[in-house]
């Protein structure tokens, strides 16, 4: 980061230079981590308890539809499934700690099955990431600088559309029109790259759009301030002033919402992944509720509880970075 | 935040190039997609569709279905059946080898049997081997703590050096030669599954069989690949030098996939889009159908009220409109008048069951003194049985019965179905395991398949008439007198109306021109083996 936005900051507050990694930051750093695995110990209570209620039968699912009674009880008794519920958790603590937590339906290990597919889902959440801010920066830009004009309305109707799209509808009409019916892109069916395109913008056109808005809001904030206007006046051209002052400036709040979106997104992933065949750690999750196989449902919520949790405690660290008058308490 | 952009910018247009590309086809390679991802490559544990396409073709076993169904040796050069009925002896081709080069003997195949009478392997196929001489002693030994084991082996598979096997049935039974032929009890190696057990790992992580193909690569839930077996010993068989499958995605992106060329067999066609399909002259040539030897049907609890009353039973099956489900899964089953599906042996074309009347359905609820029935129907969130379920609601409301719809997995279904007195009311459906009426009737209406927590049959049906004649036909050697006493039971069992037969499946596959030699079979789903692709487009 260059220090010139800094020095023009609308606040004399006289930022403290230097350390980016003091003494109470690493504090604040490590509460977080705890926060976080105290809801990450939450987050597993109540997966396993829902799990819990649901009516079929874990031995069956692992025996099949043929297993006799006989052979029920046995797996019953190998895999603890007779044991009371507290100590059935205490079970999966324990295997998950081992790294033994197993499918029911193909014996393969949980954690390895997720980080199996975490490339793939990286892929695409970075892909899905990538579109979402090529577009919100130049159109909260360009929106911003011709607010009012026919141009800002349409692209906001077309923005609050974006918004409301429900993912799978989306991805389903970018699939057959983009896809099937024009043959722009490729329908899906892998993770090969060319399957890339389609469920990456499906991904990201929502967020890509309220991001846009947001940033077209935070900069006609900025706009009218004074240094703004001082940079103006220094005769400064209108597109240095906006990307050199405005934005800088209009980005923070960005990042924190970018944080907290980090769970929309992954969210997002579960639809995207299935609609267009690609192998990652959402349709994983989908595929294990409808086999109903218990570890694995838990295995993919925690995992996506602890991407939440590191991803909050990554968005503190850019702060930090970005902007070191934030300070942690 | 310029080379950011940049970069970002560059990643954006290198989709827009690469989006053109579509997947390439290979010569020789068959392409195909798969909703679901197998759930095993072990054949003693396989028992879902996509499974057993796969095992089928890396593993074989003695014997096997020819197109017409009829049974032929595989691994078996031939066999006997002496004339009691009760001794099948097998002898092996010499010239069977595992994928890992040693060749197959009739060790193997005691092995393989005696691997599934195991209770550990959890094995689906289980029971249908219960029949072998010392086969239920053997499951109860092997349940014991490994040191109170008395027995090595089942007393009634006998072996006999290399090349012979026999084994010995508690009573004859026409159709155990229909049980050898299902991949539960396909070959294979000892030493290979002992290697992998002593790493941690199973048999369906390294495939070893002695069928036409091997598995090159299996990412769950991503791809699956299989390559020729050069040693294979049946000449000219496969007739494709690879299968690589896609998994994941549904339907819809497979039909697109399908239509672009992207993948060259379609497995199931969807219901949204079978109408423009059927017309469209382009589409129509490259499907083909044929029945699913299935049965849908509305399961009544008979253990429960107030299907307890043959009357309300009764009034249900003249209470729904099977035509209507027909129109309601776009005209792509058959209306069932009873129980066994058309094509399969035994099938009776003289059985009318119960026609569509409303009124003798009202007035039989009148009669039972149920004339405001408040019910709830499950139904299973798959193969349309959700509007099938809203079909039947309609029909029920007609006659004045109330039913409220209760939609869960499938998976969930059925354990709750099994269970005594769990759910009243269910839509359900049997495929059969081999074409044979015991495989429907004796399962599924057999008391014995009645237990408190894993019912086969789920309407808890217990007739002490319909045990005896099951039980008579199963030992009966003349063909037609067996399935004549199949029939009656299907007669009685259509009386006492524990069940609504709804409609027999038909299953619909489209392929593309290039692809030859893919025909339904009865029996099998999938037959990769014969299917050829030829390299012109």
């Amino acid at each position: 980061m260059s220090n010139s936005a800094m020095s023009n900051a609308p606040t004399s507050l006289a930022p403290k230079r230097g350390k980016a990694f003091d003494k109470a930051f690493a504090f604040a750093l490590l509460r977080r981590l705890g926060l976080g695995l105290l809801t990450l110990w939450g987050v597993s209570v109540i997966t396993f308890v829902l799990l819990f209620m649901v009516p079929a039968d874990p031995a069956q699912t692992i025996g099949g539809e043929r297993a006799t009674e006989k052979t029920l009880q046995n797996i019953r008794l190998k895999y603890g499934l007779d044991k009371d519920p507290l100590t059935r958790y205490a079970y999966f603590v324990r295997d998950i700690a081992t790294n033994d937590l197993r499918s029911y339906r193909n014996d393969d290990r949980v954690m390895g099955a997720i980080l199996r597919r975490f490339p793939s889902s990286l892929k695409l959440a970075v892909a899905g990431l990538a579109f979402w801010i090529i577009i919100s920066v130049p159109l909260g830009l360009l929106t911003a600088r011709y607010a009012g004009t026919p141009f800002d309305r349409i692209m906001l109707l077309l923005g609050l559309v974006a918004i409301s799209i429900p993912t799978f509808w989306l991805g389903r009409l970018l699939q057959h029109y983009l896809g099937y019916r024009w043959g722009i892109f490729s329908v899906g069916g892998s993770d090969a790259l060319w399957n890339l395109p389609l469920p990456a913008i499906t991904l990201g056109l929502g967020g890509a759009a309220s991001y846009a808005r947001l940033l077209h809001s935070n900069l006609r904030g900025i706009m009218g301030q004074d240094y703004i206007r001082a940079a103006r006046a220094r005769g400064l051209a209108e597109h240095v002033v906006m990307r050199r002052h405005a934005l800088k400036n209009a980005l923070i709040p960005f990042i924190t919402i970018l944080g907290m979106d980090i769970a929309t997104l992954l969210s997002g992933l579960i639809f995207t992944e299935k609609i267009f065949g690609w192998p990652g750690i959402g349709s994983l999750a989908v595929d294990s509720v409808i086999n109903l196989d218990v570890p694995m449902i838990m295995g993919t919520v925690l995992f996506s509880g602890l991407m939440v949790v590191l991803a909050g405690i990554g968005i503190d660290i850019c702060y930090r970075v970005i902007d070191p008058r934030v300070r942690f308490e | 935040m310029n080379r950011v952009a940049l970069v970002l910018f560059a990643l954006c247009s290198g989709f827009l190039f690469s989006g053109c590309a579509q997947t390439p086809r290979i010569p020789g390679t068959l392409r195909l997609a798969s909703k679901p991802d197998p759930s095993t490559l072990d054949p003693a544990r396989a028992y879902d569709t996509t499974s057993i396409n796969f095992v089928r073709v890396i593993y074989n076993g003695l014997v096997d279905y020819d197109d017409n169904a009829r049974i032929v040796g595989m691994v078996a050069r031939d066999w006997t059946i002496s004339p009691d009925g009760k001794t099948y002896t097998f002898h092996l081709r010499p010239n069977v080898k595992f994928h890992s080069g040693r060749r197959v003997v009739a060790e193997d195949f005691r092995y393989s049997l005696e691997r599934i009478l195991d209770p550990e392997t959890a094995s689906d196929g289980l029971s249908f081997y219960s029949n072998i001489e010392g086969a239920t002693e053997f499951t109860a030994d092997r349940e014991k703590p490994e040191k109170e084991r008395k027995l090595q082996h089942v007393h009634g598979i006998r072996v006999k050096g290399d090349d012979e096997i026999s084994f010995t049935l508690i009573q004859p039974d026409v159709a155990f030669l229909n049980v050898l032929a299902l991949p539960f009890g396909f070959v294979v190696p000892r030493e290979h599954i002992v290697a992998l057990e002593a790493q941690g790992k199973t048999l369906s992580d390294a495939p070893n069989g002695c069928g036409p193909f091997k598995l090159e690569s299996w990412q769950h839930d991503a791809s699956l690949k299989l390559v020729r077996n050069k040693e294979y010993f049946r000449p000219g068989i496969p007739r494709v030098e690879r299968i690589n499958t896609s998994i994941g995605g549904d339907e819809t992106l497979h039909l697109m996939q399908f239509e672009l060329g992207d993948i060259d067999v379609m497995n199931d066609v969807p219901p949204a889009d079978f109408a423009r399909l059927t017309e469209d002259p382009r589409w129509k040539k490259t499907i083909i159908h044929a029945p699913m030897m299935d049965v849908r049907y509305l399961c009544m609890n008979m253990e429960m009220q107030p299907f307890d009353d043959v009357r309300v039973r009764q009034a249900f099956n003249y209470a729904i409109n099977k035509e209507r489900l027909v129109q309601v899964q776009s005209g792509r089953v058959s209306v069932a008048r009873g129980i066994l599906p058309p094509g399969m042996p035994g099938y009776n074309t003289k059985l009318r069951g119960y026609e569509y009347n409303p009124d003798k359905a009202r007035a039989l609820l009148k009669a039972a003194g149920k004339e405001n029935l408040n019910l709830t129907l499950w139904v299973a969130t798959i193969d349309g049985y959700d509007k099938v379920g809203q079909s039947i609601q309609q029909d029920l409301k007609n006659v004045g019965v109330t039913v409220s719809i209760n939609k869960i997995t499938y998976k969930e279904l059925k354990t709750l179905a099994g269970q005594r007195k769990k759910i009243p009311l269910c839509i359900l459906g049997w495929l059969q395991d081999y074409s044979d009426p015991a495989n429907f009737l004796d399962v599924l209406f057999n008391s014995k398949s009645i237990s408190n927590t894993a019912s086969l049959n789920r309407a808890f049906y217990s007739d002490k008439t319909t045990d005896s004649l099951l039980s008579r036909a199963a030992i009966e050697q003349n063909p037609p007198t067996r399935l004549q006493m199949y029939q009656q039971v299907e007669q009685r069992v259509m009386d006492a109306a524990p069940w609504v037969p709804l409609y027999h499946s038909e299953r619909y596959v489209m392929r593309q021109p290039w692809v030859s030699n893919y025909n339904l079979h009865p029996m099998w789903s999938a037959r990769y083996e014969y299917v050829g692709v030829e390299d012109a487009r």
